[in-house]
């Protein structure tokens, strides 16, 4: 979860739904997800689905 | 002039709406030139409607020039959200508060400028310029709600509607010596708002005083049908519940947010801390459980929520938003499914923590900013030596209030290098008044509220009132 995607795959992804952005966006974004993704992976350690009991 | 001394004025006949209007344009001609606080100004629509209010019943903002964001519908003029993409729309109806507002006697004075649909801090829109401090015009002046604390500051408006999802109407309050209220979250209707992420987004006032912010929070608070996450619940009268002091509150400071603090603005703070000490408050440390973790739970929801709303646009009008904000709205597309959840998970956690701190203080307090506003066209800081992004500095000081929906007030408490010093005092869900009434003692026992940057003094002489 914690792994930053590639350009490559952050196109791809963003194809599939619709949207094309620019080579420059994709390496601003990349910017965001390498500090959000670690940030998430430890909030999911942190308040795991089977420990919520909702 | 406060918001609150003009409508005593209007009542007692003083002067009549016109002429409070005409006033306030003649600033606004003067000044915004320099400032750039409104995207529109609705001078002639603002005089015709100060006139129909000589046959109206007087309201408790009868008269009262006030300005709103342009993210808040007006009926008749354009809602841009300082964006190329809804720059020619035109409101069809008026936003709850605006309604509100208009019932309570207020004269739409015109539309602010913002961060590009209030999903940033700076309030550096490219398609309609910068909003200047007026502390400092080469200095930012907060954001999203940026305009809101420049034409406070400059005496642009008698009094303003922000809105606030993580931090847009506290930042440009601090940032340019205005008092600024983040309501809880459903407290004010956002039905004809543009959203940014709807289970944060909050409408709330930003004006000179505690006073004029608890009178426009009247006018705007209580339930909307139209708005499903309004909550009905009774509305406190926050103007009369002003004189409850802060005699009998128990009052938590933390510290860990003051530590992290450019020390001079934690001295400036840690004094505030001291004068409501001195007013009776108990003030004592506290740690907030997960403050740490409070920006990326929030962040968790609200970058997912905000590429919700923009999911049409970004498919067919991408190069047409800035590319900060067109960076921030295409994060929602690339992340792992579940965070979203996790998000709620922890949101609820946090609030569990949060309720059980306030059985224990009745107000938090903290610096409502670490840092100063950067120039225009800087996004970095220095803080604690180093150099760190504006945008992630204030995370820490905002988000943990945001997540868990509590109101909270940001009043000048200082100046550092002349650039004013924020102090935030955060309530529990639905304790604006008691916010509302702390933050009226600390300004009846100071004056920072009182001070004026010279830019909106220059020319009082033919621009009053202030």
């Amino acid at each position: 979860m914690a792994a930053t995607p590639s350009p490559a795959e952050l196109r791809r992804i963003a194809e599939a739904q619709g949207v094309t952005p620019t080579d420059e966006d994709l390496e601003a974004v990349r910017a965001f997800l390498q500090i959000l993704l670690p940030a998430f992976a430890e909030l999911e350690r942190r308040f795991p689905l089977e420990a919520s009991g909702r | 002039m406060t918001l609150a001394e003009l409508a005593r004025a209007l009542r007692a006949g003083e002067l009549s709406p016109r002429e409070a209007v005409e006033r306030y344009l003649r600033r606004i001609e003067a000044l915004d030139p320099v400032v750039n606080a409104y995207i529109t100004v609705r001078a002639e629509e603002a005089l015709a409607e100060a006139d129909a209010l000589l046959s109206h019943e007087r309201g408790p903002l009868w008269g009262v020039p006030v300005a709103v964001k342009d993210v808040i519908d007006v009926a008749g003029t354009r809602t841009t959200a300082a964006s190329r993409i809804l720059a020619d729309h035109v409101a069809a109806e008026d936003s709850h508060v605006v309604a509100r507002l208009r019932q309570a006697g207020a004269v739409l004075l015109g539309k602010l400028n913002q961060h590009e649909f209030a999903y940033g801090a700076l309030s550096t829109s490219p398609h309609f310029g910068p909003v200047s401090n007026p502390w400092s015009p080469e200095r930012i002046s907060g954001g999203s709600s940026g305009g809101n604390g420049a034409a406070v500051a400059a005496g642009l408006a008698a009094g303003t509607l922000g809105t606030d999802t993580a931090g847009s109407i506290r930042i440009p309050s601090c940032h340019c010596g205005a008092t600024g209220l983040r309501p809880s979250s459903g407290r004010v209707s956002n039905r004809g708002v543009v959203p940014v992420a709807p289970t944060f987004d909050t409408v709330g006032p930003v004006a000179r005083t505690a006073e004029d912010c608890a009178l426009l929070l009247g006018a705007v608070a209580g339930h909307d049908p139209g708005d499903p996450s309004s909550l009905d619940e009774p509305v406190s009268p926050y103007g009369e519940l002003l004189g409850g002091g802060v005699g009998e509150l128990r009052v938590g400071v933390v510290t860990s947010l003051l530590e992290g603090a450019h020390p001079p603005v934690a001295a400036a703070v840690e004094e505030a801390v001291g004068v409501l000490g001195s007013l009776g408050a108990e003030v004592t440390p506290v740690e907030v459980p997960l403050l740490e973790q409070a920006g990326t739970i929030q962040q968790a929801m609200q970058f997912p929520e905000a590429t919700a709303v923009h999911l049409e646009r970004l498919r067919t009008r991408l190069p047409d938003y800035s590319s900060d904000v067109r960076a921030r709205l295409l994060v929602g597309l690339f992340l792992p499914p579940g965070v979203e959840e996790t998000g709620r998970r922890a949101r609820a956690a946090a609030r569990d923590e949060m309720r059980r701190l306030f059985e224990r203080v009745d107000l938090l307090a903290a610096p409502t900013m670490p840092v100063l506003p950067p120039r225009i066209g800087s996004e970095s800081v220095e803080l604690d030596g180093r150099e760190t992004l504006y945008r992630l500095a204030l995370i820490p000081y905002n988000s943990p209030w945001s997540l868990v929906g509590a109101p909270v007030v940001s009043l000048p408490c200082g100046f550092v290098e002349g650039l004013p010093v924020g102090l935030a005092l955060v309530g529990p869900p639905l304790g604006e008044a008691t916010v509302l009434a702390a933050a009226h003692a600390y300004q009846q026992a100071t004056d920072w509220h009182e001070r004026r940057p010279a830019l909106a003094t220059r020319d009082e002489g033919r621009a009053a009132p202030r």
